[in-house]
């Protein structure tokens, strides 16, 4: 079938690829399929039901040896070694992967799992995968940009020895490393939740790119919430493991199962346990409150999400029996898959630019449902409001203000043109967004979305603009130890997402100190309460630095060097030409490892 | 003769020089413990030796040094061991850690360990365009071969002082359980209270006890979990082979077989056609983070070979503990034990150490983990070995140069040892504020130079108990 498109052919074709499904993909040679591990080798080891599954990759145009698609580049190269291991080879014209075995290339199969092509291609594969679940119409509607500069993320199979995996923005990768005995090594590039969880990392840094700050507890905490939540819901699409889901739970998801257990076998080999951390735990903010960990925080809001989804499900099957409608489990479960992602991902486009708390993200989940599904039949907005505040994470509602905004007249076309377009837009609305007059503003993002529903129906168009600027925030005090007499950033600013005709969805800010208007006709009254919030958040902030300081978590760069390291402490502050410091989580430190 | 023990404790910047003068018989016996710094050894450390060469004795025109030791290969602890500088000097004894010997066969993992750390911290710190945060350059710093002084100490010193049995001595608690009775002799050592003890002085009540390391290095000190994580028998990790071949003659070529230069191209490194140079290198040097992981785990390993030793003279008991650390979880035989809680762990070691001291040359220069305190282990030991009335305490380090997260020196530790010691002090300024206005231990930083001196030290005179 593939032989018959010619290149000019075959890329007409790759464009349409959208709006086909999987079974046309297929038919129409868009498709390579790809064995992979379905979570690593140790599960495959338990459960031969969850071994081996060959899974569709979309067939990009251009692919090349290693892989190397359009957004990824897979560079086996071994540190420890200074060896770099022979890519895998794309054969174009037979559509697939191929090793060389005795001078010859043959087809990569499942026979091959032991070799570091196959690793190489399973890594590839995945993050492929997960990278197009974000991408779909139903989930962002875009692509999904990376955090650095260029487009191709560098992905490293086996990195060296360590037990760990992480994602560095400052070398554009995701490192892989490998760890234990010969007899019973453990590749991470082998796990499907390290790899999705690791590539979640790299999809919302560049989806939300000031996230990486230190900002605070919740913030750090959220990137990995969205690194777990990435694995999880890529495991759930699955299909081989949906239906051993199904097998296992009957369709209740509350009950355990491989999808809500994390890496398993890295939490079997470091921890002592079947796995790294799960999505079914009891734990409420409370529990965590006075814990520095943001890994036990982030645990707290993926089991919120597991709950309000697995509700939403026990719901629907209720109204299914009331209305004595039928659904197999295999398709609750289908319906699940598609209606999480949303749920759980679109929000993404409505949070704020910066220092983002739970909170933020609730009221995005409940607004991206509100915009998917005006009418809430079900009832799932009360459902979710319910868990989230069952589970401490509490949120205003009417935070959002977007009726007090009363913009100078405006051409959203205008605004979409470009970010110096959308940037005059912003100035000239300084004090209704109270932004502080002396404040430069950065757009750093500006983008439409092309949502659909699942079953094809179109979501309104969506122009999202994000603005940025920083308050200098003096440290003062003994607190501070070695950061005392420099200066922090508040992160401020702000996302405003519009509809297609101009109307204003959602604004939600991360507002400043800056002083507003003090009388006459421009002041605005609303730029009082937001300063105040802002003074809050500076104060908040100022502790936040101090606890970090307090309990020696802070590393330092010296004189600004971008290159400098320390490899032991989870925060490093480095210290700009400007003068202010800028506090980042170390790549390497950011999981995985337990002390 | 001067019937006061004598011990100074050389103001060498971040490290450790002892000189002790012990009064034996008519005579004294002269003990040189550690000789290093984290600075350049010339001229701190040639000026420290030139004062200790003056408090030794001369014959026919050497001056005679009765006892060396290097309680571990820490830069910090043996850079000052020049073979040129020692060249007038005499030495009848060499001890080095068990730790040292080359060849030993329940060390092999941690040396291959070792060997590794030490290839990376090369590759790293010669590495152009890649800077490293101060603390991991002064770990790397620490980490990296010191080739003369190893030489000078396993071989040179033991050829030029012409001195027999063969030195140096490899000591460990159990050494001497280990050896046959001639050998025992040869050494004047013996299996006293399970513990080596050195009986070599002229008066009968002196003797030098050695509290650690264990002999069997690997089994203690490296843990089975970290020799299982860490995979020492994978040869394409390791290299082992090549390790093996380099380990006294390091160079560029086995060093690039490890680690290849980032800031040119590896010869050994093909093409690559999917991404640019430049990103290539940029990956490269940041995937060395990874080395360093072994760097800071040698670090620790090091430190916790530790030769720790206990000189018992006149009724008085003096400890020195090198950079011996503290854990305080107990021994756990799959991680890699701290030299306290090994010494806490066997029972004989535990009696003869949790006694009233004299002295304590507190360990790894006053860190968090290099004593035993605020009763944050399994064991009570400051308050059992401590009296203000009684023992001197003495801390050998820089503040405000090492450490952020945990600070060096401590100042909680200090503080605690300032309530314990009867040479406590009340400096005027302090580095870090938590120290000022507080009583702590003499420091070698802190302490006022010595009149008519070019070097620093704080000095320590003990009477023998009067029967």
């Amino acid at each position: 079938m593939l032989k018959k498109w010619n290149v000019t052919e075959y890329i007409n074709l790759y464009r349409a690829k959208d709006i086909l499904n999987n079974k046309n993909r297929e038919t129409l040679g868009l498709c390579i399929p790809v064995d992979v591990y379905v979570q690593d080798p140790y599960v495959a080891e338990m459960n031969q039901g969850a071994a081996l599954n060959k899974i569709p990759i979309t067939r990009e145009p251009d692919l090349m040896d290693g892989p190397t698609s359009a957004r990824i580049a897979v560079v086996d190269y071994n540190a420890d070694t200074n060896h770099l291991e022979d890519p895998v080879h794309w054969n174009n014209r037979e559509n697939r992967f191929e090793l060389k075995r005795n001078g010859k290339f043959v087809s990569l199969n499942r026979n091959h799992k032991n070799t570091p092509q196959f690793r190489q291609v399973n890594v590839w594969a995945i993050i492929q995968r997960v990278l197009n679940m974000y991408e779909e119409t139903w989930v962002l509607g875009r692509s999904a940009p990376w955090a650095f500069e260029g487009n191709r993320l560098i992905v490293v199979p086996h990195a060296g020895f360590l037990p760990n995996a992480f994602y560095d923005r400052r070398s554009k990768s995701l490192q892989f490393y490998y760890f234990g005995s010969e007899k019973r090594r453990v590749y991470t590039c082998l796990s499907h939740d390290i790899i999705s969880h690791e590539t979640g990392h790299a999809i919302l840094d560049g989806l939300r790119p000031y996230y990486i700050e230190d900002s605070s507890l919740q913030t750090t905490a959220f990137h990995e919430f969205v690194a777990d939540m990435t694995a999880i819901l890529s495991s759930l699409r699955n299909n081989k493991l949906r239906l051993q889901m199904a097998e296992e739970t009957g369709g209740d998801l509350s009950k355990e199962s491989l999808v809500t257990a994390i890496a398993e076998e890295f939490g079997e080999y470091t921890a002592g346990r079947p796995y790294l951390r799960s999505a079914l735990v009891p734990h409420k903010i409370d529990k965590v409150k006075d814990n520095s960990n943001p890994y036990d925080w982030s645990q707290v809001l993926t089991a919120t999400m597991w709950e309000i989804l697995t509700r939403m499900v026990a719901r629907r099957n209720e109204i299914i029996t009331l209305r004595e409608e039928k659904r197999t489990v295999k398709q609750t479960l289908w319906w699940a898959v598609n209606r999480f992602r949303r749920v759980a991902f679109q929000p993404l486009d409505y949070l704020p630019p910066v220092d983002v708390q739970f909170s933020d993200y609730a009221r995005a989940v409940l607004l991206a449902d509100k915009v998917a599904y005006a009418s809430d039949d079900f009832h799932y907005r009360a459902l979710m409001k319910e868990v989230f505040k069952d589970r401490g994470i509490d949120f205003a509602e009417d935070e959002d203000q977007t009726d007090s905004l009363y913009f100078y007249a405006y051409d959203i076309e205008r605004i979409s043109r470009s970010r110096t377009d959308a940037y005059h837009f912003i100035h000239e609305n300084r004090r209704q967004l109270c932004i502080p007059a002396e404040q430069d503003i950065s757009i750093i993002d500006l983008y439409q979305t092309n949502k659909t529903l699942p079953g094809g129906g179109k979501l309104p168009r969506e122009i999202v603009l994000q603005y940025v600027w920083r308050e200098d925030v003096p440290l003062k005090g003994s607190e501070f130890g070695p950061l005392a007499g420099r200066f922090a950033s508040l992160l401020c600013g702000g996302t405003l997402v519009f509809d297609g005709r101009g109307n204003v969805l959602s604004w939600i800010r991360k507002p400043g100190t800056g002083n507003q208007e003090s009388g006459g006709r421009r002041r605005r009254v609303h730029c009082d309460e937001e300063r105040q919030r802002g003074l809050r958040r500076r104060t908040e902030l100022l502790n936040y630095i101090a606890a970090r300081v307090g309990s020696g978590y802070v590393g330092f760069f010296e004189g600004g060097r971008p290159d400098e390291i320390d490899t032991r402490s989870p925060v490093v502050a480095e210290t700009r030409a400007d003068g202010t410091l800028r506090l980042e989580v170390t790549p390497h430190l950011r999981h995985w490892i337990e002390d | 003769m001067d019937e006061n023990l004598l011990i100074r404790i050389y103001d060498v910047g971040f490290g450790d020089c002892i000189y002790a003068r012990v009064p034996d018989g008519q005579d004294h016996f002269h003990i040189l413990i550690d000789c290093g710094t984290s600075a350049p050894a010339d001229p701190i450390l040639k000026e420290v030796l030139n004062d200790v060469c003056t408090m030794l004795p001369e014959i026919e025109g050497n001056k005679q040094l009765d006892l060396l030791v290097a309680t571990h290969p820490h830069a910090d602890h043996i850079k000052g061991f020049n073979p040129e500088w020692f060249e007038d000097v005499n030495i009848n004894r060499i001890w080095l850690s068990a730790f040292m010997k080359i060849d030993h066969p329940q060390a092999e993992k941690t040396l291959a360990f070792q060997n590794l750390a030490h290839a990376t911290a090369e590759a790293l710190s010669k590495r152009q365009g890649f800077h490293l945060a101060s603390g991991i350059q002064a770990m790397l710093a620490r980490s990296i071969w010191n080739p003369g002084a190893l030489q000078a100490l396993r071989e040179g010193f033991a050829q030029t002082s012409g001195i027999t049995p063969q030195y140096p001595l490899y000591i460990a608690r159990d050494l001497a359980d280990r050896q046959n009775a001639e050998e025992r002799a040869l050494y004047n050592i013996c299996f006293e209270k399970s513990v080596t003890t050195f009986r070599g002085f002229q008066t009968q009540g002196t003797c030098l006890r050695v509290l650690a390391p264990e002999w069997n290095i690997d089994k203690y000190y490296l843990g089975e979990g970290l020799q299982e994580r860490f995979s020492f028998f994978d040869p394409k990790m390791l290299q082992m082979e090549a390790y093996k071949a380099s380990l006294e003659t390091m160079d560029e070529s086995s060093e690039d077989m490890i680690l290849g230069d980032a800031s040119s191209k590896s010869r050994r490194t093909p093409q690559l056609k999917n991404i640019s140079e430049s990103d290539f290198r940029g990956l490269q040097n940041r995937l060395l983070y990874a080395g360093l992981a072994f760097s800071q785990k040698d670090d620790d390993l090091k430190n916790n070979t530790s030769a720790v030793l206990l000189l018992e003279w006149g009724g008085r008991r003096l400890l020195f503990t090198g950079d011996a650390e503290w854990q305080g979880g107990g021994v756990k035989k799959d991680r890699n034990n701290s030299t306290w809680d090994v010494m806490l762990h066997i029972p004989q070691v535990k009696e003869i150490l949790l006694k009233p001291l004299d002295f304590l040359k507190v360990g790894h220069h006053g860190s968090h983990n290099g004593t035993p305190f605020q009763n944050g282990g399994q064991e009570t030991v400051l308050e059992k070995i401590l009296f203000p009335n009684r023992t001197h305490v003495v801390v050998s380090t820089v503040s405000g140069k090492h450490g952020t997260k945990n600070p060096v020196p401590y100042p909680a530790l200090l503080k605690e040892l300032g309530q314990l010691a009867i040479n406590s002090r009340n400096y005027p300024y302090d580095h870090d504020e938590n120290l000022q206005n507080v009583n702590q231990p003499q420091r070698t930083d802190l302490e006022p130079p010595v009149p008519g001196k070019a070097v620093r030290y704080v000095e320590v005179q003990i009477e023998p108990v009067q029967s």
